[in-house]
């Protein structure tokens, strides 16, 4: 059977199954209890973020490892900004302990979430402006210590995030929804809209250039092309979109602490976006629906005898699914179908080898594990 | 402050020692190893089994170094034929339904997924091996989160301790206290330093430079890299297991002992420009002092933040590294 590549199919076509596939996005939640619309959110905002990540990872091909950081930043600015924080001192004249008001912001939600992309977008600019002179995993390394020292602040500044305790976080009431709805509708707008942003990037002259940059940087800057540029805007796209995501994430859980931003979440992140498809808008959703797929699964297998074993089974299968993605499927799951249809077209069964060089009409956008990055 | 100089020069060995065998790693198969601590951590684990099995204290370390290289050499060829890891869950989760452990179960699955690299290897398969780093990078990622989840299933996780064969009485330096935990941590990693700049000086250690170099010319000239690089791994992880062992002595057995040395361990190699072993050493040892004069002199949470400075500033002003000489690395 010959499947038809997506891209060549009339563009009418694919609208309607774009229309069809949002109308399910947007009719499915009012069918579900409010665990799985909790579960649907999540998709959704990592999602967000995993755009982000596909933009400095993928298309720029840079191990930029704060994402998760920014993720961070983004759940915490949009969580205290709207709020009033306040922490107990102890007063030695009354000896009774006072509520002492550190942040009265009263920022409307909306106004937060407006500000805080555009501003996370500014300090990855201002990060990448130091870091921007690394390759590869040096990169990875600067970018893992300015993650480190984040969730320092996270812990530290105790008068805006609550350090250690956790911030619990006002939920946005869209037209006065419920909260799991109001939060998946407003991800999911937002999500959509950076889709297609992110869409339209890719095959204009901004993605097209962060390919050759990656892939080429001399040759690029050889054609007058200011490398320097196109990575650091990568990088602030990443960041802003890392924030977004990230806002969207700590209004559909409602209560963040430090220990949720930690390496843990970065190598979750990883893992999202190789096991998905570097480089490819579709494998930052595939890789978000894996992820809490396989969470989920873990959570609820009821066989475990040991309860505290089962993050330690989740992880371990999250290991796996990275080692095994990076063995056998480097371009991830998005590149399931290319694979199917190559399988279909040609007899010759050497063409589905991964040692085969890359077919021709592979989509570029498949930027895959083994090409990603210069090191 | 000169305790707190002994305090933090202690601690500086454990990066030390992880840095060293980052950088044996580094310089000979090309791999940035981000599961080199936790690789030593297992080793560390099978000395506290053997010990709490009423094995003499000596004979369990010596054991569990023996394992370390095993273990390390048998880890190369599966991060580099990352499928392997995949069949090795396969094997040991049908291991474990029977009424086998989960730790045979791993066992087996590992010498399962190690032939089939070398089978993968006649064959002809697409290995990772001298690749570009991102494939790499991950594949240890991946393996880190898989050992260090693994440990629980196997040794539990609450934390362990276990009597070293060199405890006994403090030293008194002045008014410092030099315990006798601290001398031994300080000297085994100059003397592991120190015997493998020598060994890089050897016939065997040559080799290792030359795969490093080139892998092609290298393998026509008639060294095996891939036998090569199994043995470099295997060192690198005795390093690690040294660094753990002796790390179980300043803060007891944890599945996360590992997590919490290796970034300062790769920030110290870093300093060496992941090429000098003797820059990545003392720049371990740095580190660690710069922490524990930090952490009495300012505060704790600013000492959790030194290595992150250090590497940023290094980073920033001499990204090839302090030490580099020759060819640098591209950075």
């Amino acid at each position: 059977m010959k499947l038809p590549r997506w891209s060549s199919l009339p563009i009418a076509v694919r609208i309607a199954v774009g229309v069809a596939f949002l109308a399910v996005l947007v009719l499915v939640p009012l069918g579900l209890n409010n665990y799985w619309k909790f579960l649907a959110g999540l998709v959704v905002t990592y999602t967000i973020a995993n755009l982000g990540f596909q933009a400095v990872v993928g298309w720029s091909g840079q191990l930029a490892m704060a994402h998760a950081s920014f993720f961070g930043i983004g759940a915490y600015a949009a969580g205290f900004l709207p709020q009033v924080i306040e922490k107990t001192a102890f007063n030695p004249e009354t000896g009774e302990n006072i509520a002492e008001r550190t942040w009265s912001g009263n920022v409307p939600f909306l106004i937060a979430l407006l500000l805080v992309p555009p501003v996370c977008a500014a300090a990855g600019y201002v990060l990448g402006l130091p870091a921007i002179r690394l390759k590869g995993f040096y990169l990875a390394i600067a970018t893992l210590a300015f993650a480190g020292m984040i969730l320092r602040v996270f812990v530290e500044a105790k008068d805006y995030t609550r350090g250690g305790e956790g911030l619990s976080v006002d939920t946005f009431r869209l037209f006065g929804w419920d909260k799991s709805l109001s939060s998946y509708y407003l991800a999911l707008a937002i999500a959509v809209g950076v889709w297609l942003l992110m869409g339209r990037m890719r095959t204009t002259r901004f993605g097209r250039t962060l390919l050759a940059v990656r892939d080429t940087d001399i040759a690029a800057s050889s054609l007058g092309v200011n490398v320097t540029q196109y990575r650091l805007a990568a990088f602030a796209l990443s960041a802003g979109l890392a924030a977004l995501g990230g806002a969207m994430w700590g209004q559909a859980v409602g209560f963040i602490a430090p220990q949720a931003f930690t390496t843990a979440l970065l190598n979750a992140m990883l893992m999202m976006i190789i096991v998905g498809g570097v480089g490819t808008r579709a494998g930052a959703a595939i890789g978000a629906v894996f992820y809490v797929a396989l969470d989920q699964f873990f959570a609820n297998f009821p066989t475990f005898k040991d309860a505290a074993l089962k993050g330690a089974y989740r992880n371990i299968a999250f290991g796996l699914a990275l080692m095994v993605c990076i063995g056998v499927l480097p371009d991830g799951l998005a590149s399931l179908s290319n694979r199917l249809r190559s399988i279909g077209r040609s007899s010759t069964p050497g063409s589905t080898d991964p040692s085969s060089p890359a077919p021709a009409d592979r989509p570029a956008a498949g930027a895959g594990v083994g090409s990603g990055a210069t090191a | 402050m000169l305790q707190q100089l002994l305090n933090g020069l202690q601690e500086g060995s454990f990066y030390s020692l992880i840095a060293l065998s980052v950088v044996v790693v580094m310089k000979t198969t090309d791999v940035p190893n981000f599961a080199m601590s936790d690789m030593g951590l297992v080793a560390a684990y099978v000395a506290w089994a053997l010990w709490s099995k009423d094995v003499p204290m000596g004979f369990a370390i010596i054991a569990s170094l023996v394992f370390a290289f095993v273990f390390g050499a048998a880890l190369q060829r599966i991060v580099v034929y990352p499928l392997a890891a995949g069949l090795a869950a396969v094997v040991a989760i049908a291991v474990a339904l029977t009424p086998a452990n989960f730790g045979i179960g791993v066992t087996i699955g590992i010498i399962v997924a190690v032939g089939y690299t070398f089978w993968a290897e006649r064959t002809g398969r697409r290995s990772l091996a001298g690749g570009s780093h991102f494939p790499l990078l991950l594949s240890t990622i991946g393996l880190a989160i898989i050992i260090v989840n693994s440990v629980q299933p196997i040794w539990g996780t609450e934390s362990q301790n276990f009597d070293p064969v060199w405890s006994g009485k403090p030293f008194r330096i002045g008014d410092a206290i030099l315990t006798r935990v601290q001398l031994v941590t300080i000297v085994v990693g100059f003397v592991l330093a120190i015997a493998l700049a020598l060994f890089f000086r050897s016939p065997w250690g040559v080799r290792m430079r030359a795969i490093a170099e080139n892998r092609a010319v290298a393998s026509v000239l008639g060294i095996s890299p891939s036998r090569i690089s199994m043995l470099a791994w295997g060192l690198a992880t005795v390093i690690s297991a040294a660094a753990m062992i002796l790390h179980t002595q300043y803060n007891s057995l944890t599945p996360t002992n590992g997590e919490s040395i290796i970034f300062a361990g790769f920030v110290a190699a870093v300093i060496g420009g992941f090429a000098s072993l003797p820059a990545a050493f003392f720049g371990g040892l740095m580190i660690g002092a710069l922490r524990g004069l930090t952490a009495h002199y300012i505060s704790v949470s600013w000492a959790d933040a030194v290595p992150f400075l250090v590497v940023f500033i290094v980073l920033m002003l001499k990204p090839q590294g302090i030490a580099a000489r020759g060819k640098p690395r591209e950075v």
